[in-house]
This record gives structure tokens, sequence and C-alpha cells, in this order.
């Protein structure tokens, strides 16, 4: 299957690492998004719907957790699950996040199996070929 | 726990997830690094009840290596900014990691991380050092004056 995923960290190698997650997974990934801030991330979905954002939280510019905020306020765009991928691991963020809206938290460093095992929990069977339990580093 | 014993599992945790190396622990940093390595220093500071620093000098040769290990890619050279982009998120991890351990509680906060510069010449005193694919990666941990463990 195709994953219209949207892809937003400031680092273009963590950006290239998720992605190759995804295709790894099986995935197609040609149609995969990617933005360097949240702005940039806001921007891309004013023109194109995506499955499912991938966000990291400590960005310049607008940071995942202004991107989340700006996502939960737009009534259709609070329909895109959210899985945060991120250093961050304070408690009052991570729950912050979640009453934004964040379907998971994976923790930087992750295993690859991580990001699948969530995203196939997210998607649905269209992604999964596996199980939909809660995968070892997520912590919703 | 204790912080270098922390420093040093979070190192080995980041590039063994995510640039696939096996980082070995030296008991001293080497008195005279190798004179003829260029070091790059990305710094990543962090706040909360302790404020402080981690500095971390990576050998642009091993930086290299590091970026390919990190995108998957093998014998291609990645631009300078590329390899910079690898370096700052691999201390990103490593402070995340490091941060994780020494306050499970996580009230610490992340800065952004920042490249320093390169150095040619520093005293390694007191630095954490480990041996990566024939280099010598050096970590420091600053703490704060008052914040220090």
């Amino acid at each position: 299957m195709g994953v219209h995923a949207l892809i937003v960290d400031d680092s273009a190698a963590m950006r290239a690492v998720v992605k190759k997650v995804i295709a790894l997974s099986g995935a197609d990934v040609s149609h995969c998004l990617e933005a360097a801030n949240g702005k940039e991330a806001l921007e891309l979905l004013s023109k194109e719907w995506v499955d499912v954002i991938l966000t990291d939280i400590h960005m310049p510019v607008m940071d995942g957790m202004e991107l989340l905020e700006n996502l939960h306020a737009d009534e259709m765009l609070s329909r895109v699950p959210v899985v945060l991928v991120t250093t961050e691991a304070r408690r009052e963020f991570i729950d912050r996040a979640a009453a934004l809206g964040a379907r998971a938290h994976v923790r930087k460093p992750f295993q690859p199996e991580t990001i699948k095992k969530v995203l196939e929990a997210i998607l649905g069977e269209e992604f999964a070929r596996g199980t939909n339990e809660s995968p070892e580093g997520c912590d919703f | 726990m204790e912080p270098m014993k922390a420093l040093r599992d979070a190192i080995s945790e980041v590039l063994e997830t995510m640039c696939f190396m096996c980082p070995v622990p030296l008991k001293e940093p080497p008195m005279h690094p190798d004179p003829g390595e260029h070091w790059t220093v990305v710094e990543l500071g962090f706040g909360g009840q302790q404020a402080g620093s981690l500095r971390i000098y990576f050998p642009w040769a091993l930086a290299v290596e590091m970026a390919n290990g990190l995108r998957g890619e093998t014998d291609l050279i990645p631009e300078p900014e590329e390899t910079q982009d690898v370096l700052k998120e691999v201390t990103n991890m490593v402070a995340g990691s490091l941060l994780h351990k020494l306050d499970p509680e996580a009230r610490l906060s992340l800065h952004l991380p920042e490249v320093l510069g390169e150095i040619q010449d520093f005293n390694p005193q007191g630095a954490l050092a480990v041996e990566l694919e024939g280099h010598i990666l050096l970590a420091r941990l600053l703490w704060n004056q008052g914040g220090g463990q």
C-alpha cells in the first residue's frame, strides 16, 4: 500500500531515516511529504491530505507543540493522526500532546520496528501485516 | 545513575540503534588526541532544576561514517551540511537518552543542538572517551555553577 505520511523534523537525515523505516515496512513511500518545521507542515497540509503525521517536537520556526495546537484547532486537520517522534520525554509535554490529539509517542533513538508497529496500530489492516499490540518504546 | 555511566550508556544506545556502530569505552581519554584529526564540536544545552550542556567532539572522518550509517548509505561522501545535520541529531538523541537516564521523571528540558565549529587541538582531560571504527569520540558533560552532580 502507499502511505501518505507527512514527516516533520528539522533534521533532513532524521526525515530520511523515518521514511526509510516506513519503506522497510513494505509500504510505498513515493507520496510521503517532508517538512522542516511546523510552519512548513501547515503550508503542505493546506494543499494536500495525508494519512498520518510523524513529527518532532523541538524545531525552529514552529515547534511540534504549536503544530499540534494548529491541527487541533482545525476541524478537518484534527482528524489526521499524529505520532510524536522526539527526544522530548517530559510528562507535561507528552500529556499535553495527547490532549491535543497525538496518538502515539516514539522516543528517539528508536528501533525501526517501533515505528512500524505504531503505524500498523494507527493505519489498521491496510498497513499491518502483523499484530496491533502496543510496541515497546511507545508511551501511549 | 552516575552521570558518566549514563553518558556512556546513552552514546552506546544511540550509535548502536541509529548508526549501527558499536563504541568501545576507554578508561581514560588519550593525553594528546591525534593532531592530524579535525574535530567538529556540537553542543546542546539543557535546563530545569539542573542546567548544563553536553558537548561532543566528533573526528570528521568518523562523522562522515556516522552520517552514512544513520542514513543507511555506504561509500557515499555526504555534503558537509548533511554531516553536520547528522552530528546535531546524534547529539540531540544522546542528550535525550542521557537526561532520560539521569532524570527519569523528565523535568529537564533540552535546547536545540548547535555546531560550535572545528578545532584541531584541545585538552581532553575529564572527557568521556570511546573508540569507534578506529577513531576516538569524546564527550563532556558540563554543569552550570550550582547545578553539578
